[in-house]
């Protein structure tokens, strides 16, 4: 029962993006195609859940043990980075269509702050082991619902007349706003 | 004390993480062996007559589009035939 509202709380009620507004970078350059989108939330998902799991592991097995938990930043963007490169290997040579697509954005997970925003938040938070998976896991699938939406509205913004001003990213940063805003109900 | 166990793990940790990354390049990273063996039969001059940086660039525009071998203009002779054959196979 913990785990499940955990989950719920990660997903939707503290969504990473809307309420500690993490990722927000990405979540503007990726969202200009639906499908697009979403495959950049599930790379996303992949490399929060299984970076979260290496980095739960090297901090208490390692970091804490020999007492240099200050190294946390630094160890856990080396293990972000890595995996997103070695992601970035599989999806250039299994799947090279949607490696263009990405373009820029699939090695700039590494920078994508949600990533390693949650793995130190469920760090501080002191989470065990499950706790962590299931936090980090649920923050992930928030972000990509997110940005799914936000890919949805943006494909319909783009096909309805809007003021000159406000053509492009004002536009999209407002919608941004007022999901967040729908949100912050939950809180 | 406590500097050189930092910077000994986190050594260990960039080494691990290094050999894990080259692993999983060498299972993934497709060879490209037209592109080499087309770079193998050009001149090898670089001296961009053709209008590409380099025999590199153009053989990567070879594997696009077969005819652009006709724009190297010291490729002749033996060599030549020998590319057309390759192409053409």
């Amino acid at each position: 029962m913990n785990l499940i509202s955990l989950f719920i709380l990660a997903f939707l009620t503290e969504n990473v993006v809307l309420t500690k507004f993490l990722g927000t970078c990405p979540l503007m350059g990726t969202s200009n195609k639906m499908k697009s989108a979403f495959s950049m939330g599930i790379a996303v998902t992949v490399v929060t859940t299984v970076s979260s799991l290496i980095s739960y592991l090297i901090y208490y097995y390692v970091l804490v043990p020999s007492e240099v938990t200050y190294l946390k930043t630094v160890t856990f963007i080396l293990v972000v980075a890595s995996l997103v490169q070695i992601t970035e290997i599989i999806v250039k040579n299994k799947l090279p269509k949607l490696y263009k697509e990405f373009g820029i954005y699939l090695p700039l997970i590494t920078t994508n702050c949600m990533v390693l925003g949650t793995i130190l938040l469920g760090i501080s938070n002191e989470y065990n082991l499950i706790e962590m998976l299931v936090y980090s896991f649920g923050s992930s699938l928030g972000f990509l619902l997110i940005l799914y939406v936000f890919a949805s509205i943006r494909e319909r913004l783009n096909q309805t007349k809007i003021p000159e001003a406000l053509k492009g990213y004002p536009i999209s940063l407002i919608t941004i706003g007022l999901i967040a805003i729908i949100f912050s109900r939950f809180i | 004390m406590v500097i050189v166990i930092a910077v000994v793990i986190l050594t260990s940790l960039s080494f691990i993480l290094g050999i894990v990354i080259v692993l999983v390049t060498s299972i993934y990273e497709k060879k490209d062996d037209k592109y080499e063996e087309i770079l193998k039969r050009l001149p090898g001059f670089n001296c961009g007559s053709c209008g590409y940086a380099g025999c590199a660039d153009m053989a990567r525009h070879i594997l696009e589009e077969k005819d652009a071998y006709k724009k190297c203009k010291p490729l002749r002779g033996e060599k030549l035939l020998e590319m057309e054959n390759y192409l053409s196979k």
